[in-house]
């Protein structure tokens, strides 16, 4: 197991020029989980591009926190079709 | 180098105002925005395009320029007398996974010869920041008959090389991170991770399900209903076979370890499952079909 290593959450709201009340609405959607270590709030490095990619997605197309919401679950719903039709292509081939 | 027409990347025309061209760049970075198109290639380049394209004509200033010298741009930098070109290592191969920031590598080199290397600032309040660098994404292509056995790679991302070693049986898609290899971090801040996708091409006659390998085997028909030996192809060399007398058609066996090497588990493999396919002849001489002629009138005057 690789260590985790926590960004503390003034610093990636810093960098990204955003609240942090953001990021706590992020938390109530269930998109981030904040990491709570001697007072201090953090985010989970590993998870971080995660974030970031909902970031963009609320920052570039000016979504509402809800619709990056609407968004990620479709995204993955998205990648739950696709690698069910690479299995199912797969299968496939053995018909063919 | 060729001539960029910003106005039609955008869908606009040329006396388009400052609103219209905001509307038409939101709604393009919109639709081709690689969060929402992942793995499309198409968008990603549309979506630089676009971002540049505004970049230019949401600038009083650059519009005015790039107005002013429109298709004569080659000239522009005779007017401006300044060398301003600057050389730009590019990375080949790797895409930028972090699509929210753009550096001056994300423009062309079209847009270099008339502004400078200069792209987009970066939002203020970063200096000084130690911040994580940007992960990259990238993509192996392999062919199956590569990954049955563990192999060294050596690649080059970002100016790095980087010396890997795939194990046997990688799937296709599959993903792995490897640390340190993204982007470089701001001020003394970690360096990104990259991304590697394995692309796994077939070029063998096996049918790949997750560690084990499908087959069909052509079996003529006196074997079938005689019994015999046959030879199956495996991914390490020919086995042979005995078949039993009056082996059905779409009989499965199942050839237990023949299949493909379990990932990160040396040693251990899949099975390879083999359908026979009895084939029935199509062209028969005179002599042939008289033949199946007293065998069909014998199986009439059988037991069954």
């Amino acid at each position: 197991m690789e260590p985790t290593n926590h960004i503390s959450i003034h610093t990636f709201c810093q960098y990204h020029g955003i609240e942090s009340r953001l990021i706590f609405t992020f938390q109530e959607l269930g998109l981030v989980e904040i990491v709570e270590e001697d007072t201090e709030l953090y985010l989970e490095e590993e998870k971080l591009s995660r974030l970031e990619q909902i970031v963009r997605l609320y920052k570039d197309l000016d979504l509402s926190p809800e619709g990056v919401e609407v968004v990620i679950g479709l995204l993955g719903k998205i990648e739950k079709l696709q690698e069910e039709k690479r299995i199912l292509t797969r299968k496939l081939q053995k018909w063919e | 180098m060729e001539f960029i027409d910003y106005y039609k990347i955008l869908e606009i025309d040329k006396n388009a105002s400052a609103e219209d061209i905001k509307k038409a760049y939101r709604k393009l970075a919109r639709k081709n925005h690689p969060d929402l198109n992942p793995n499309d290639k198409n968008a990603e380049a549309k979506f630089k395009q676009v971002n540049e394209a505004n970049e230019v004509l949401s600038d009083p200033g650059k519009r005015k320029k790039y107005d002013q010298y429109g298709k004569d741009w080659k000239h522009a930098d005779q007017f401006e007398k300044g060398g301003r070109r600057q050389s730009r290592p590019r990375d080949q191969g790797s895409g930028r996974a972090y699509s929210g920031h753009f550096t001056e590598e994300d423009f062309s080199d079209f847009f270099s010869s008339m502004f400078g290397g200069g792209g987009k600032t970066q939002n203020s309040g970063r200096e000084g920041l130690k911040y994580k660098g940007a992960d990259y994404k990238s993509e192996l292509h392999l062919r199956l008959s590569d990954v049955f056995q563990s192999q060294k790679h050596t690649l080059t991302v970002g100016g790095k090389n980087i010396r890997l070693t795939i194990q046997a049986g990688v799937e296709d898609g599959q993903t792995i991170k490897i640390r340190g290899y993204g982007g470089e971090g701001t001020n003394g801040g970690p360096n990104g991770d990259l991304y590697l996708t394995f692309v796994v091409q077939n070029d063998t006659d096996f049918v790949r399900e997750g560690n084990d390998l499908h087959t069909k085997l052509p079996v003529d028909l006196y074997t079938a209903v005689l019994g015999g030996e046959i030879t199956v192809p495996t991914m390490d060399g020919k086995v042979k076979l005995k078949l039993i007398p009056g082996t059905q058609n779409d009989t499965k066996v199942r050839l237990k370890g023949k299949g493909f090497p379990v990932y990160k588990e040396e040693g251990k493999f899949g099975d390879l499952y083999v359908t026979y396919h009895v084939e029935i002849p199509k062209n028969i001489s005179e002599e042939e079909k008289v033949l199946f002629e007293q065998l069909a009138k014998l199986k009439n005057h059988g037991t069954n």
